[in-house]
């Protein structure tokens, strides 16, 4: 984090980078930059200076300002990250170079790469959290942006959204007593920093999918994977990619092309361990 | 034109005998079967023409082949993946 002092009051600033969107976090509240500094540093990037969010307290409420102009107001103050993540993870996606967007987690080991497309509610955080605490790479745990050219990864390595169907798997990453975390998370979402999954785990730009796997959560379910056909691979790549249109003529090409560059499963699942350890064992068996 | 028309714009491939589609909003993947029917759809064949190569290349009753090409065709047009032209609509199989 980096700190400067204003006229009237010390300003600091937080200058980060997500994928090709590059933004600076300002706050005068210093707890919360304290706070928002912790969440978003694992996008820091010294260089990033574009677009500005700026944070203001008024007693307890925010506003937020993008570029000067209001983007939200009177927001509670545990809800700000929340605002400012979902706001950077949307724009992230439509920043250039066009790519393939996956909504999806990723972990990696060396060049090597799991994708975990999924959507929403799925147990893709979950399972990305329990893959980089047994010991791969984070590459993210919602958006992978893949290169439509050489299919290269490029890490977006944003906190780890925990929401809370989620957070009973995950008891010590909560916020704790009597902490800034604790101050600045609503509870139906913790925003955790990745250093706290696991200290220097961000995953290498430039990986290539070996594994794809879909996982989806069904209460009481055995832990089952079923092969899936390249069409159906190309199905579930594409469903859940939010970027399909930029890529213009070159969808099918490059989803056809992802597909067969590594086999995929649909993976289902009520128990995390067990299904922690099946991407394992097939991830082992691809490398 | 006196036939159902894959519609212009309607980007598809062929992969390991299925069909993926791609209509600028949605994909849409069909097994071997739907992909025979989807290929044939030029808008110069008529459903029962499509019933007829068909039954050609699967041996499969003609009732039931019948029954599956226009439940396919009706398929399509509920996702907007057949040309609008409204000629084709006497020439699904009853």
């Amino acid at each position: 984090m980096r700190a400067a002092i204003g006229s009237a009051h010390a300003e600091i600033a937080l200058r980060c980078r997500a994928l090709g969107y590059e933004f600076v976090i300002r706050c005068a509240h210093p707890e919360l930059m304290a706070h928002l500094g912790h969440v978003f540093g694992s996008l820091e990037d010294p260089a990033a200076d574009a677009h500005v969010y700026e944070v203001q307290d008024f007693a307890g409420w925010a506003q937020i300002t993008l570029d000067g102009a209001v983007a939200v107001d009177n927001v509670r103050l545990p809800d700000v990250v929340e605002f400012i993540q979902t706001h950077v993870n949307l724009a992230a996606v439509v920043a250039p170079p066009p790519r393939l967007f996956l909504h999806a987690g990723g972990v990696s080991s060396g060049l090597d790469a799991v994708v975990l497309p999924a959507a929403s509610g799925s147990g893709k955080t979950s399972l990305t959290v329990a893959l980089v605490g047994a010991g791969l790479g984070y590459l993210s745990d919602e958006a992978l942006a893949v290169d439509p050219d050489d299919l290269s990864i490029t890490p977006f390595p944003k906190s780890f959204t925990i929401k809370a169907s989620g957070q009973h798997l995950f008891p010590r990453l909560g916020p704790a007593p009597g902490t800034l975390a604790e101050r600045f998370t609503a509870p139906y979402a913790w925003h955790v920093p990745v250093a706290e999954v696991r200290r220097d785990c961000v995953g290498t730009a430039g990986c290539r999918a070996r594994l794809i796997i879909s996982p989806r959560y069904v209460a009481g379910s055995p832990t089952e994977v079923r092969p899936l056909s390249h069409g159906e691979a190309m199905l579930v790549l594409g469903q859940n990619s939010s970027s399909l249109r930029a890529l213009g003529d070159r969808v099918l090409e490059t989803l056809e092309r992802v597909a067969r560059s590594a086999p995929a499963y649909a993976l289902t699942f009520s128990d995390l361990g067990a299904a922690r350890a099946e991407v394992l064992r097939l991830f082992e068996e691809v490398r | 034109m006196t036939g159902p028309r894959r519609r212009d714009g309607v980007a598809s491939r062929e992969v390991d005998g299925d069909v993926v589609l791609w209509d600028g909003d949605a994909l849409h993947l069909l097994d071997p079967r739907a992909a025979a029917v989807w290929l044939l759809l030029d808008g110069r064949r008529s459903g029962p023409d499509v019933c007829r190569v068909l039954a050609q290349r699967f041996a499969a009753d003609a009732a039931q082949l019948e029954a599956d090409v226009a439940g396919l065709l009706a398929w399509f047009a509920e996702r907007g993946l057949l040309a609008d032209d409204g000629q084709y609509g006497d020439s699904l199989p009853k």
